[in-house]
C-alpha cells in the first residue's frame, strides 16, 4: 500500500516535473525564435533576387531566386568601405581612450586618499545618469569653434566623455577589491606610481578591461545622432548613418536594402560571436549593478 | 648597524589618530612581534616602519638615519604581506627576482641570490611556476624567498600566515623561526594571534588603539603583565578576572566573601574597585569547602590530554579552570578552588597591575 | 660557515641603503596625472556642454545673429505658446506612453525570461545568447527590419498571420496615427528585453542557492520561492531596470523614430517624442528655421524631465528597496 503511493507520487511528480521543463523550453525557445526571425529574414533575403524576395519572402535562396544583385549595388553605389573604416578608428580609438583614461582615473581614485577624491568620483560618474546627447547643441558649436565638424576626431572625442563615467564607475569598483599588498610590494620593490599602474594594476584588471571595451563598443558602433550633426560628409560618414542614408536613397531596390542591412549586421553579430561569453560573463558577474 | 629606533611615532588621518606617539628600539638582529587587537594600529606601524603610510609626527630612524621621507625600497627593508602579493603574471622565479631586476643589478648575481633563496625555502623545483600553480604553503614561501633575496637588513612580516590553515601555520611559524635563527637578520612581525607572538618572539610589542600597552620577551608579559589589558590578551584560555577587596596590609584580598587569599605584591597606595587575575593554569582543584572559593561544574571541555572546566562562582561569566585530562568532574559537580599566592595578579582601578614581590625564575 | 645564506650575506653584502642617492617617497604629483586627461576630456565634451544647454536657454536669438538675455522666456514659450506648447506636451505625453509601454510589457517579460533561464534549463546558454541579439544592432538596423517586415509591400506579416489563421488582423500598423506608437514601442521592446534579462538574470544569479535550499526545507515549492524569497531579494535591481527604462526612454526613442518614421514623427506627429522634437527644433525642418534656442530649452527641459525622475528613484523608491547583504 505505502509502496503504492509513494509509487505513484514519485511518478507524478516526475510527470509535473516534465511537463514544468516542457514550458520552460516552450516559452525560452518561442521568444528566441521572436528574437532572431526578423534578423534571419533579412539576411536571407538579401541572398535574393527581387522576385524571390516577394514570391517566396520565407523561402531559402536557392536555384533562380538566389542572386548577389543587391550586394553588387551596395558595393558600386555606396561607399561602404570608407564608412566601415570610418567606424572602425571611431570606434577603436574612442575605447582605446575611454579604458586608459578611465582605468587611470579609476586607479587614483582607487589607490589614493585625497581631499577630493570623493567628489571626483562621483562628478566622473554622473555623466551615467545624463544622456550626453543633450549637450548636442553646446557640442555642436564647441566643435565648430574648434573647427572639428566633420571630422573623426570630433565622435572620438565626444564619445570618449561619455564612454568613460561607465568605465570609470565599473572599473574603480573592481580595483577597489584588489589586494592593496601587491601595489605596496611593488612600492617597496622600488616601482615609480606610474609603474605600478602600467605593470602591476594593469595586468591585473585585463578581464575587466575586455567586458567594458564590450559594454563601451557597442553604442559607439551603432551610434547614428552624433554622426548625422558632427561628421555627415561622404568623407566622414559612419556604417550606421551610411546605412540609413542608402536606405534613404534606393527605397525601391529590395535587395540593395536587404544587402546593406545585412552588411551593418554581420560584423556585429562576427564580434557578438567572439565575445558574448566574455559579455555576458561581464554581466552577469555583477560589474554594472548599481 | 641597523638598529630602528622610533621616536613619538604620531598618525592621524584627519581628525582621526591612528597612532599616539609610539617610542621603541629594536635593535640589530632582534625579533619583535606586534600584537594587538584588531584596529589596534599594529599594522599601520609596520608599514609607517616600510614608509607605505606617511608619518604625520615623529622620526623613524633606521641604522642612525632619520628615514621618514625615503622612499620604501631605499629603506634597506623587505616586506612578506598577509595575501602573499605574488605577482601573478611572473613565475615564481620572475616574483624572486623582480626587485633586483628593476634595480638594474647584474643579472648572474640575481641568478645566484634567487637559486639561493629558492634552496633555502625549497622552491628550486619550483622556480617556472606561475603563483596560481601554487599551494598556499608554497606561495607564502615565494613571499618569503623574494624579501629574501633583497637581502634587507630588516625583515617586516605583515600577518603572513592568517591566510593559511592550521597546521600549516603550525609549519611555517617554525620555518620562518629557523630562517631568523639562520639569517640574524632584524625582523619585525605583525599578528593579532597571541601564540604566534609568544613563540616567535624575542620581544613582543603589545599595542592597544594607537598606544603601546607593553613591551617585554614572552615570559615577561606572560608572568608580569603591567596591566588588565595585557594580562587578558596573552594566555589561553584567558585569564580569569575576579572583583575584590584589599584587607589587612594590602597583600590580602577577599573575592565572593571568600577567607583572605594572600598575593604576593608590593602594596601601594591605589584606589579601588580591585581586580584579583588568576589564570586558568594556575588554580588547584580541591574538594568542595577546602579551598577558597567554591562553586558548580558548568561544562567540562575535553581536549583529551586536558579539561577545560568552567565553574559557576556566581558571576555573569564563568571561572575557567584548566585541569588534568583525566579528571572526572561532570556538570553539576560542586568543586572548591585553590589559588597559589606567588601566581595571582593584582589590578586597581585603572587596570595597573601591582608589581610582584618576586620577578619569576626564568626572566632574568 | 658553510650555511649558504650567511656566506651569500659577506659575499654580496651591498647594503641596500647604502651607496647611491636614495629616492624621496612618491609626491602627490602623479594623482593629478592619473585623473587630468579623463576630467579634462569628459568636462570639456560632457559636463561644458550640458552646462552651457542650460545657459544658452536663457537666451534668445536675435536676427543679426547675436543673442539676448530672456530668462524663463524660453522655457514659457515652450510651455503656453501655441505654437510650441503642443508639439512640448504632445511629445513628452508620447514619451509617457513609451515608457509605459516599456514598464508594462519589456520588463515582466524580461523577468519572465529570466526566471526561466535561471531555472538553468538545457540550452540555457544558448537562448540567452540569442535573444540578446537584437539589442546589440543599431536601432537604425532595427528600425528598417521592421519596417521591411510590417510593410504591406512585402507581405511578410500577413503571410505569418495567416499562417496562424489571423490574416484578418493585419493592418499597416507603423503607418496609422492609432497604432504607430504602440507599434514602435513594441519594436524597441523587442529590441530592448535582452538589457532587463540579463539585470535581472545576474541578480537571480547571485543568491546563494543555501538560501533557496533553507526555502525548500521549510516547505516552499518553485512557485513560492519565485515570489516570497526570490523576488523581495531582487527588488534593487528592478529598480535599476526601472530607472534605466525611464533614461533610456529618452535618448535611445530618437534613433529609432527618426530613422523609421522621420524627424516629424509620422504619422502626423503621433511618433513624436522629445528627441525628434529636439532635432526638428534644432536643425529646422521643411519650412521650420532652425533654433539654437529653443533646441537648448528642449534638451534643458528633458535635462529636467530626467533629473525629476532619478531624483524621484534615488530619494523615494532606492531608500524603500533594501538592499540585502548576500
Amino acid at each position: 500500500m505505502t509502496d503504492m503511493t509513494s509509487d505513484s507520487r514519485a511518478r507524478s511528480s516526475r510527470a509535473k516535473g516534465l511537463s514544468t521543463k516542457f514550458a520552460v523550453h516552450a516559452v525560452l525557445a518561442g521568444y528566441t525564435l521572436i528574437a532572431i526571425f526578423p534578423v534571419i529574414l533579412v539576411v536571407l533575403n538579401s541572398f535574393k533576387n527581387r522576385r524571390g524576395i516577394f514570391t517566396d519572402p520565407l523561402g531559402i535562396p536557392a536555384g533562380e531566386t538566389f542572386s548577389m544583385e543587391g550586394y553588387a549595388t551596395v558595393l558600386t553605389e555606396g561607399d561602404f568601405l570608407t564608412y566601415f573604416s570610418n567606424s572602425l578608428i571611431v570606434t577603436v580609438s574612442s575605447l582605446f581612450l575611454i579604458l586608459l583614461l578611465g582605468a587611470m582615473a579609476a586607479h587614483a581614485l582607487a589607490e589614493y586618499r585625497f581631499r577630493l577624491n570623493t567628489f571626483i568620483g562621483i562628478y566622473l560618474i554622473l555623466g551615467i545618469m545624463v544622456p550626453i546627447r543633450l549637450g548636442t547643441v553646446a557640442i555642436l558649436e564647441l566643435m565648430v569653434d574648434l573647427n572639428l565638424v566633420n571630422t573623426l576626431l570630433a565622435l572620438i572625442l565626444v564619445y570618449t566623455a561619455s564612454g568613460l563615467p561607465v568605465a570609470v564607475f565599473i572599473l574603480t569598483e573592481f580595483m577597489r577589491t584588489l589586494s592593496r599588498d601587491i601595489k605596496d610590494c611593488a612600492r617597496v620593490d622600488g616601482l615609480s606610481e606610474y609603474r605600478i599602474f602600467f605593470e602591476v594594476v594593469v595586468p591585473l584588471i585585463r578581464p575587466v578591461l575586455a567586458t567594458v571595451a564590450v559594454f563601451s563598443m557597442i553604442p559607439i558602433w551603432n551610434d547614428l545622432w552624433f554622426p548625422l550633426i558632427l561628421a555627415s560628409g561622404d568623407a566622414t560618414k559612419t556604417v550606421t548613418l551610411g546605412v540609413q542614408q542608402f536606405i534613404g536613397q534606393y527605397t525601391v531596390n529590395w535587395s540593395a536594402v536587404l544587402a546593406s542591412l545585412s552588411i551593418a549586421i554581420l560584423p556585429v553579430l562576427g564580434l557578438y560571436a567572439l565575445f558574448s561569453r566574455q559579455l555576458i560573463a561581464g554581466i552577469t558577474s555583477g560589474a554594472v549593478k548599481g | 648597524m641597523s638598529d630602528l629606533v622610533l621616536k613619538d611615532v604620531r598618525k592621524s588621518y584627519g581628525d582621526a589618530k591612528v597612532i599616539h606617539g609610539v617610542d621603541l628600539e629594536i635593535r640589530d638582529g632582534e625579533f619583535v612581534v606586534f600584537v594587538g587587537p584588531s584596529g589596534c594600529g599594529k599594522s599601520t606601524l609596520l608599514r609607517m616602519i616600510a614608509g607605505l603610510e606617511s608619518i604625520t609626527g615623529g622620526d623613524v630612524v633606521i641604522g642612525g638615519e632619520q628615514v621618514n621621507d625615503i622612499a620604501p625600497a631605499d629603506r634597506g627593508i623587505a616586506m612578506v604581506f598577509q595575501s602573499y602579493a605574488l605577482y601573478p603574471h611572473k613565475d615564481v622565479y620572475g616574483n624572486m627576482a623582480f626587485a633586483l631586476r628593476h634595480a638594474g643589478e647584474d643579472k648572474a648575481v640575481i641568478d645566484e641570490r634567487v637559486k639561493k633563496a629558492a634552496d633555502i625555502l625549497g622552491l628550486d623545483a619550483l622556480l617556472k611556476r606561475k603563483p596560481k600553480e601554487l599551494s598556499g604553503g608554497q606561495r607564502q614561501r615565494v613571499a618569503i624567498g623574494r624579501a629574501i633575496v633583497r637581502d634587507p637588513e630588516i625583515f617586516l612580516f605583515d600577518e603572513p600566515l592568517s591566510n593559511l590553515d592550521a597546521a600549516l601555520r603550525v609549519q611555517m611559524r617554525v620555518e620562518i623561526l629557523r630562517l631568523h635563527q639562520r639569517l640574524k637578520t632584524t625582523m619585525i612581525y605583525v599578528t593579532h594571534d597571541q601564540v604566534e607572538a609568544m613563540t616567535l618572539a624575542d620581544r613582543i610589542v603589545v599595542l592597544r588603539d594607537g598606544r603601546i600597552e607593553q613591551v617585554g620577551t614572552p615570559l615577561e608579559l606572560y608572568h608580569h603583565p603591567k596591566n588588565h589589558f595585557v594580562a587578558g590578551f596573552i594566555g589561553s584560555p584567558k585569564m580569569n578576572f575576579l572583583a575584590c577587596d584589599r584587607v589587612g596590609d594590602g597583600t590580602q584580598v577577599t573575592a565572593h566573601g571568600s577567607a583572605p587569599i594572600t598575593v604576593l605584591v608590593k602594596p601601594r597606595d591605589a584606589a579601588g574597585p580591585f581586580t584579583l587575575g588568576v589564570r586558568p593554569e594556575h588554580v588547584d582543584l580541591v574538594e568542595p569547602g577546602q579551598g577558597q572559593l567554591d562553586g558548580t561544574i558548568l561544562v567540562a571541555e575535553r581536549l583529551g590530554g586536558e579539561t577545560f572546566l568552567h565553574v559557576d562562582l556566581g558571576d555573569s561569566e564563568p571561572f575557567v579552570v584548566k585541569a588534568d585530562g583525566n579528571v572526572r568532574y561532570v556538570s553539576g559537580d560542586p568543586v572548591g578552588l585553590s589559588f597559589p599566592s606567588d601566581a595571582l595578579h593584582l589590578f586597581d582601578a585603572n587596570g595597573d597591575a601591582f608589581e610582584h614581590v618576586e620577578r619569576h625564575a626564568l626572566i632574568a | 660557515m658553510s650555511d649558504p645564506t650567511t656566506e651569500h650575506l659577506t659575499t654580496a653584502g651591498k647594503s641596500p641603503a647604502s651607496g647611491r642617492k636614495k629616492r624621496r617617497v612618491a609626491g602627490r604629483a602623479h594623482i593629478v596625472v592619473f585623473l587630468a586627461p579623463a576630467v579634462l576630456i569628459y568636462t570639456v565634451f560632457s559636463i561644458y556642454p550640458l552646462v552651457e544647454s542650460l545657459r544658452l536657454s536663457l537666451f534668445d536669438g536675435l536676427p543679426d545673429g547675436s543673442a539676448v538675455w530672456n530668462g524663463l522666456g524660453n522655457y514659457a514659450t515652450l510651455l503656453f505658446d501655441a505654437n510650441w506648447a503642443g508639439q512640448f506636451w504632445n511629445a513628452l505625453w508620447n514619451n509617457l506612453i513609451l515608457f509605459f509601454i516599456h514598464m508594462v510589457v519589456q520588463n515582466p517579460i524580461g523577468l519572465l525570461l529570466a526566471a526561466l533561464l535561471s531555472l538553468a534549463p538545457r540550452f540555457g546558454g544558448t537562448y540567452r545568447t540569442l535573444i540578446f541579439v537584437p539589442t546589440l544592432l543599431s536601432v537604425v538596423i532595427v528600425g528598417f527590419i521592421w519596417e521591411l517586415i510590417l510593410s504591406p509591400l512585402w507581405g511578410v506579416s500577413e503571410t505569418i498571420l495567416g499562417g496562424i489563421g489571423l490574416a484578418w488582423l493585419y493592418q499597416p500598423w507603423l503607418g496609422l496615427e492609432s497604432s504607430a506608437l504602440v507599434t514602435v514601442s513594441l519594436i524597441s521592446v523587442w529590441q530592448y528585453v535582452g538589457i532587463p534579462m540579463m539585470l535581472i538574470y545576474a541578480a537571480l544569479l547571485s543568491i546563494p542557492d543555501e538560501l533557496i535550499d533553507a526555502a525548500r526545507v521549510d516547505g516552499l515549492n518553485g512557485w513560492w520561492i519565485f515570489w516570497k524569497v526570490k523576488l523581495p531579494l531582487i527588488l534593487p535591481t528592478l529598480g535599476i531596470v526601472a530607472i534605466l527604462t525611464y533614461i533610456g526612454n529618452f535618448t535611445a526613442s530618437f534613433d529609432l523614430i527618426y530613422s523609421i518614421q522621420g524627424a516629424l514623427g509620422a504619422p502626423n506627429y503621433s511618433t513624436d517624442v522629445m528627441g525628434t522634437l529636439l532635432f526638428r527644433t534644432f536643425f529646422g525642418q521643411q519650412l521650420q528655421i532652425g533654433d539654437t534656442y529653443m533646441g537648448a530649452t528642449i534638451a534643458s527641459m528633458m535635462f529636467f524631465i530626467i533629473l525629476i525622475g532619478v531624483s524621484f528613484y534615488l530619494v523615494l523608491v532606492q531608500r524603500r528597496l533594501q538592499r540585502y547583504e548576500m
